[in-house]
């Protein structure tokens, strides 16, 4: 199965917006002549696994190589850098100018930066001497699909860059994404974000538009409806909490890179010691069917399925079939191959799940969400601390604890700190400055008002039915997202409804419509902005383009694809993001160790 | 285009606002037009304030703002750089600034900018940290400068022909006094002052526990790796020196201390530990210890002496023992927790059951 995704079944032919990529890409390599070695940022590396296959670069003549401080090993006389804009890369290329220069080798250097050259980029190279020496070109990659309903803007670090170091950069790299996808499917009327980066955003979006405008020939309607923008920051919750879907736990604890799994091959049932990728999305079927479920029933999912072909098989063998049954049993055998990937890959999840300490954890997460016992979870933090257990799901938990109450009293602030930095270290005083930086581990200064939010907003809610869930707090078993609620509100009637509450969260609001050729929208609320949003013309569901400014988890997305499952719901979604994210990857882009 | 330009070239007594007006009236019906070109054109015919009101009317951004820098406008530009959200331009008029004016001033200006400023930190982080010491010391952040130089202190130590024990550790230790002290000074940061005191004073003793110890394994652990350190080599009295020096609560010293001596298989100095005085936070991590060290005999000395019934219940699942753990559920009154170790009972012989049975379900013979 393939790691790039089949996207057929898009609502918008997003298929065209890769083969643009695609024929950028290739464009770059057939303007070198020759062989060349291509070095790339492994990172980007990654994220162009979902583009194009490797076998197409090498046909254009191109050696591959991932970015590093290692001289080049390579006969090429031509080095082709493609790598992110991002100044602490550049001084690999100088390490590896700079090697090839003391021995003597003459080289011709390119570099294209993604998504394109930078003031800040060409000035490391212009101070380490080697500017002279490039062709700079660029590679205007701003978003890739990673599914047919799903799209990253692949900005891992975007969340950390905004709130601790002030670095707004990638909100320009949003906007440009979604202008970029204007001049393809037609300029989007309607928008509303919550969030002061999310504001942002759209402020630049406009911009953009004024500067550069998208015609809408009056006879086409535009292909997305309405763009909605969320920041992360508004629900920083969410992400904390483990994830209970299938596709959640797998990333929790398999972590899903670029749209597969790395694991050792014994896992799948192979012989051990190799490792292997798995790819996962929707172009397999089983995987498609079972990735937004609640684990739990998709171990039921994956019995039945299981004794249903086995009972056919029996059959098979002991009686007589028709050609047409002997057909249809072979076209169901087809789909074996999914099933053994996944009863592998749940078998090996439910080693983790069934564990006590998994339990502990969750029933910790579920009363700091709850947020009516401080102590108990005060002692189980200072407990975690002093017996020193991991240091991210520590972490995770104390963020978690802190912003449900608006931070910690400066006492317990004070003394959980030190006991981390006794347990840990002192060179984590790093961290612990960008977490209060960010809000997101700090002083009590306010009371909390997450009770109201949570009240007001039906987050908890008891009696969830995994199986036949009717709310999207299944994903969390028992925790319904707070921004997925916020996003629902968005879509179905505007910020209206939820306006009182909007203000116990973080950021400004604002809910336009933007003109055809107009270039000063008006930034009042409307009263009932279009509260139905209408069918297009020929019969289908309008689309909604909901953008996560910092970050969004796949237990969000298998809640929105639930959401736009329900009956009535008059909408389709796709959904973009800076990054796939879980409280992991949070908390690790926080974290920085001094030496 | 052309006529514009001519115009400009050609009217040198018409003041700037009459000519203003009347090139506008005629470019605005005109689509695409640069203004930047023309605004190039004025300037260089020496009208540089007609040039910069024509710049106003560039729609776009990343030609108003290089012209804006070329007519000497630095803070107009810098203001619409920074409205305009690319951070590229922003960089732009950044560098431009830093050449063009003196230290000082330009720390003045982009203090007032605050995406300037922290483009410009996170630029000096990495390239020029000695001229962000001085942006730090000049607007006053001393913490800033604080961290700069607790971080420097990491560096200090990757220096490979540094022995351990070797006059080294002085500069090292100097630097994160240094900050403390300037932490101190801005009396916002006890909290990290404090923080730096205890780095030092904890590189010292380490320093001192490798000398006596001849051993190079203490510098750069954290406070509680030391001690279970100095407890495993048996050296116990530098245990308690470091928890004395450090306030180490008694909970946590428990904690260390048992999980120290399971990791050597100290039976008997745990039991004479637990029996030293009522432990502080009961029985639990005499328990938790013995289990992970798979020790079934010595948990069983520690699991009688648990207060709560509940946890009596739990280890003693924990360690397979049904009868004992229904037993001490059933004196809990704790029905609940009676019915859910009744089923992890059953469950468990069940649970790792369930995979192989699908994957032998689905092992045909002759399919793959």
């Amino acid at each position: 199965m393939a790691q790039i995704p089949i996207l057929d079944n898009a609502p918008v032919n997003l298929t065209s917006v890769r083969e643009q990529s695609q024929k950028e890409l290739i464009n770059i390599l057939k303007n070198i002549r020759g062989k060349k070695c291509l070095v790339i940022d492994p990172k980007l590396g990654g994220s162009l696994s979902l583009i194009i296959q490797t076998s197409i670069l090498k046909e254009l003549g191109a050696e591959l190589r991932h970015l590093s401080a290692e001289p080049i090993q390579t006969d090429c006389s031509k080095i082709v850098y493609l790598v992110r804009s991002q100044p602490n890369l550049m001084k690999f290329i100088c390490s590896n100018v700079n090697n090839d220069i003391s021995k003597g080798l003459q080289r011709g250097y390119h570099v294209y930066f993604v998504p394109r050259r930078t003031v800040v980029c060409e000035k490391v190279l212009e101070e380490e001497k080697i500017h002279h020496l490039m062709s700079v070109g660029e590679y205007p990659l701003y978003l890739v699909p990673m599914d047919d309903d799903l799209l990253s803007f692949e900005l891992d670090l975007a969340y950390k860059e905004c709130l601790v170091d002030g670095d707004t950069t990638s909100l320009w790299h949003i906007a440009k994404g979604i202008h970029k996808l204007e001049f393809s499917f037609g300029l989007i009327r309607n928008v509303r974000a919550k969030g002061k980066a999310s504001v942002r955003v759209a402020d630049i979006l406009n911009r953009m538009q004024a500067e550069e405008p998208v015609s809408s020939p009056d006879m086409l309607v535009p292909e997305i409806n309405t763009l909605i923008l969320l920041d992360r920051e508004v629900d920083m919750v969410t992400p904390l909490c483990t994830q209970l879907t299938y596709e959640g736990l797998l990333d929790e604890f398999l972590h899903i890179n670029n749209g597969a799994v790395e694991l050792d091959s014994s896992i799948m049932g192979q012989q051990e010691g190799k490792k292997m990728k798995v790819p996962l999305n929707s172009s397999d079927k089983l995987y498609k069917e079972i990735r937004d479920l609640n684990f739990e029933v998709v171990v039921q999912i994956l019995r039945q399925k299981a004794t249903s072909m086995k009972q056919d098989y029996t059959e098979m063998t002991t009686t007589t079939q028709t050609v047409s049954e002997l057909k249809d049993f072979v076209k169901k055998l087809n789909s074996l191959p999914e099933m053994t990937r996944h009863i592998h890959l749940a078998q090996h999840l439910s080693k983790f799940t069934s564990k006590p300490s998994f339990l502990g954890q969750l029933d910790m997460e579920h009363t700091i969400i709850e947020s009516q016992s401080y102590d108990i979870c005060f002692e189980y933090i200072e407990e975690m601390i002093q017996k020193q257990e991991p240091l991210a799901t520590v972490l995770r938990l104390l963020m978690l604890f802190s912003i449900t109450n608006s931070g910690l009293p400066k006492k317990h602030f004070d003394y959980l700190r030190r006991e981390l930095l006794h347990s840990y270290g002192f060179e984590h005083m790093a961290t612990l400055n960008n977490l209060e930086k960010s809000g997101l581990l700090k002083k009590q200064e306010t009371k909390s008002n997450w009770l109201t939010v949570k009240r007001a907003l039906q987050l908890v809610v008891e009696d969830t039915d995994t199986a036949n869930p009717n709310d999207i707090a299944y994903v969390f078993s028992g925790y319904a997202p707070l921004s997925i609620r916020l996003v629902h509100h968005a879509i179905r009637s505007g910020w209206r409804p939820v306006e009182e509450i909007l203000k116990l969260l973080p950021g400004p609001h604002l809910d336009t419509k933007r003109g055809g050729f107009s270039n000063s929208p008006s930034f009042d609320t409307l009263s009932g902005a279009s509260p139905n949003i209408a069918r297009a013309t020929d019969g289908r569901r309008s689309l909604v383009l909901v953008v996560f400014v910092g970050g969004v988890t796949s237990a969000e997305i298998s809640a929105l694809r639930f959401l736009s499952a329900q009956e009535g719901m008059a909408y389709d979604l796709i959904i973009a993001t800076t990054k796939i994210i879980n409280g992991r990857t949070v908390v690790e882009t926080f974290m920085e160790k001094m030496g | 285009m052309h006529w514009a330009c001519s115009k400009i070239t050609s009217s040198l007594n018409i003041p700037d606002a009459t000519l203003l007006e009347l090139l506008l009236d005629k470019l605005k019906m005109c689509k695409g037009i640069s203004y930047a070109v023309v605004a190039a054109h004025a300037d260089k015919n020496g009208r540089r304030r007609l040039a910069a009101m024509l710049v106003e009317h560039e729609p776009r951004s990343s030609k108003q703002v290089p012209l804006l820098l070329s007519i000497g406008e630095e803070d107009i530009a810098l203001m619409k750089a920074t409205e305009s959200g690319d951070t590229d331009l922003v960089y732009l008029v950044l560098f431009h600034i830093w050449q063009k004016r003196q230290p000082l001033d330009f720390f003045g200006t982009i203090q007032a900018r605050p995406l300037a400023r922290d483009l410009f930190i996170t630029y000096a982080q990495y390239y020029k940290h000695e001229f962000l010491k001085d942006f730090y010391l000049s607007t006053g952040q001393l913490q800033d400068v604080a961290f700069l130089l607790w971080k420097e202190s990491w560096e200090l130590e990757k220096n490979p022909t540094a022995s351990k024990g070797s006059p080294l550790h002085g500069p090292r230790i100097k630097l994160i006094e240094k900050a403390k002290n300037l932490f101190a000074e801005t009396k916002e940061h006890a909290f990290e002052s404090k923080a730096a005191e205890e780095h030092a004073k904890l590189l010292r003793i380490q320093h001192e526990l490798e000398v006596t110890t001849k051993q190079a394994i203490f510098v750069d652990s954290s406070i509680s790796d030391t001690i279970r350190t100095c407890i495993v080599l048996g050296n116990h009295r530098a245990a308690v020196r470091v928890k004395t020096e450090f306030k180490v609560s008694e909970k946590r010293w428990y904690w260390l201390k048992v999980f120290a001596l399971a990791t050597v298989k100290d039976w008997a100095a745990l039991e004479k530990f637990s029996k030293e005085k009522k432990p502080p936070i009961g029985y639990r991590p005499f328990v938790e210890a013995c289990i992970e060290a798979d020790e079934k005999a010595e948990t069983l000395k520690y699991i009688p002496k648990l207060a709560d019934p509940r946890e009596r219940a739990e280890s003693y699942a924990r360690i397979g023992m049904a009868k004992e753990a229904t037993d001490a559920a059933s004196q809990a009154k704790d029905g609940e927790l009676l019915g859910r170790l009744k089923l992890t009972f059953s469950q468990n012989a069940a649970a790792s059951s369930i995979f192989d049975t699908l994957r032998d379900r689905l092992s045909f013979q002759g399919a793959s």
